[in-house]
């Protein structure tokens, strides 16, 4: 079963048709909620919640238009709400603001992957540890533009907000980022 | 060097760094929620296929009989095809005989075996004139038979849905109580509708149509129970708008049927 008649079914109450889309968006949804909140439990579960909203918005959405923005905007969002409820209860280290510059940075660059195995895992360290450190929007931001392969605009509807923020926050981001990145160069 | 997306390879290298397993199945969880919030019930799933113009849903009533009666009556002019055909469904086919207790009724569905199990029916039900229609149907979900009993009277309904166990199945996360000394999972308030209520004739009795099938009427219910639990090899799960104590009461008087030997015998034409 295809996306198009999966959202037919489910529109008529056929849960059939839930479960087809949960089997074709669960991997890119929870992969993402994760990389937005640090936390593949919250994850599963923040997309399990947004796939029974699905169940219960599906006539309002328009089938002319692909399911998948419109879910990972659920997702991303519902993320995002999490992790700043979270935040609040974290004490962010200024000292590793470095960390930021680094990863963005190397994010930013449309590099190759390092064949040296151990190279590729300090990077992948590195840039995990930077990641975390963002805040929710700007893991956001990111999450929608390299890891969802949305372009701005659509990241930006994603998030609810104009394409000019969603580039301020990826340019906050690649700021901080690349001054972290320095010892690295 | 991979000429690859750099960004993206990154990102991904960190998502599977974290996963704990490869594969992300999240839809028993979602199902089990949908459930558990009264917002759809598992049994129901297959029968949404059938749903028709005003959410009426057809229950196979006897459709089995029905058919094998069909192909017999196709066949009866031919005598060795029709004694072959006799020989065939006597030898293949039981007959699972439903007691349904106060109405005193017995209802048989055929069955070729490929339940996999002797299906349980319940020895108690609430005083009064409850009528029953039985269906079987392959589960989406787990692609297992599963018999479907569906109770009813007056605005009263109870659906007993039967199959076998998966390996290694558990109960989903819910209040644990007990059914005959075995854990079983009990989830109660809730609410929505379910196609239970039995069209009966004027003299109170089932009336299939023509095709064999019986309509469902839609029953709207609040405070619903829905229980579930595993006997030996067979995973039960009740969903009604009984009492809890009414339900684990019957869960606990439920009994195999008697299984009989199918008995065709085709007139001479």
């Amino acid at each position: 079963m295809d996306e198009g008649k999966a959202i037919a079914r489910l529109k008529k109450g056929d849960i059939a048709g839930l479960k087809t889309l949960v089997e074709l968006f669960q991997t890119d949804a929870v992969q993402a909620a994760y990389l937005v909140t640090c936390d593949w439990s919250l994850a599963e579960d923040i997309v399990q919640t947004a796939f029974l909203r699905a169940f219960e918005k599906i006539k309002g959405f328009d089938e002319t238009r692909p399911f998948r923005p419109w879910f990972l905007r659920m997702v991303v969002n519902d993320a995002i709400k999490v992790s700043m409820r979270q935040s609040r209860f974290v004490e962010l280290n200024e000292d590793r603001d470095e960390e930021y510059t680094f990863a963005l940075q190397k994010l930013a660059e449309n590099q190759r992957e390092p064949e040296d195995l151990l190279v590729q895992e300090e990077l992948v360290l590195a840039m995990r540890k930077a990641l975390f450190h963002l805040s929710p929007s700007q893991r956001a931001a990111i999450v929608m533009h390299y890891f969802l392969n949305l372009s701005t605009e659509d990241s930006a509807n994603q998030l609810n907000c104009a394409p000019g923020t969603v580039r301020w926050r990826l340019s906050v981001a690649r700021n901080r980022l690349r001054k972290s990145l320095d010892p690295f160069k | 060097m991979k000429n690859i997306n750099h960004s993206h390879w990154i990102l991904r290298k960190i998502v599977e760094d974290q996963s704990p397993e490869k594969t992300i199945t999240l839809w028993p969880q979602i199902e089990t929620r949908l459930a558990s919030e009264g917002k759809i019930h598992p049994i129901e799933t297959p029968i949404r296929d059938l749903k028709g113009k005003f959410s009426l849903k057809k229950a196979a009533y006897y459709t089995t009989i029905v058919l094998l009666l069909t192909v017999v009556g196709s066949l009866s002019l031919v005598p060795s095809v029709r004694a072959q055909v006799s020989d065939w469904i006597t030898g293949q086919a039981n007959v699972f005989s439903f007691f349904t207790p106060h109405s005193q009724v017995q209802v048989g569905l055929f069955s070729d075996g490929s339940l996999g199990f002797v299906p349980l029916s319940p020895m108690y039900l609430p005083k009064g004139d409850w009528v029953m229609v039985p269906d079987t149907y392959t589960e989406e979900v787990t692609k297992l038979k599963t018999l479907k009993l569906t109770y009813n009277k007056d605005n009263q309904f109870l659906i007993l849905s039967e199959r076998e166990i998966l390996s290694d199945e558990s109960l989903p996360i819910g209040e644990i109580i007990k059914v005959k000394n075995q854990p079983a999972v009990l989830f109660t308030g809730l609410s929505g509708e379910v196609d239970a209520s039995i069209d009966l004739s004027d003299n109170g009795e089932v009336q299939p149509e023509p095709s064999g099938l019986v309509n469902l009427g839609p029953v709207q219910y609040s405070n619903g129970v829905w229980l579930i639990w595993q006997s030996g090899d067979i995973r039960l799960e009740i969903l009604s708008n009984l009492t809890a104590k009414q339900v684990l009461k019957i869960a606990n008087s439920m009994h195999p049927v008697e299984v009989l030997p199918a008995q065709m015998e085709i007139p001479e034409p």
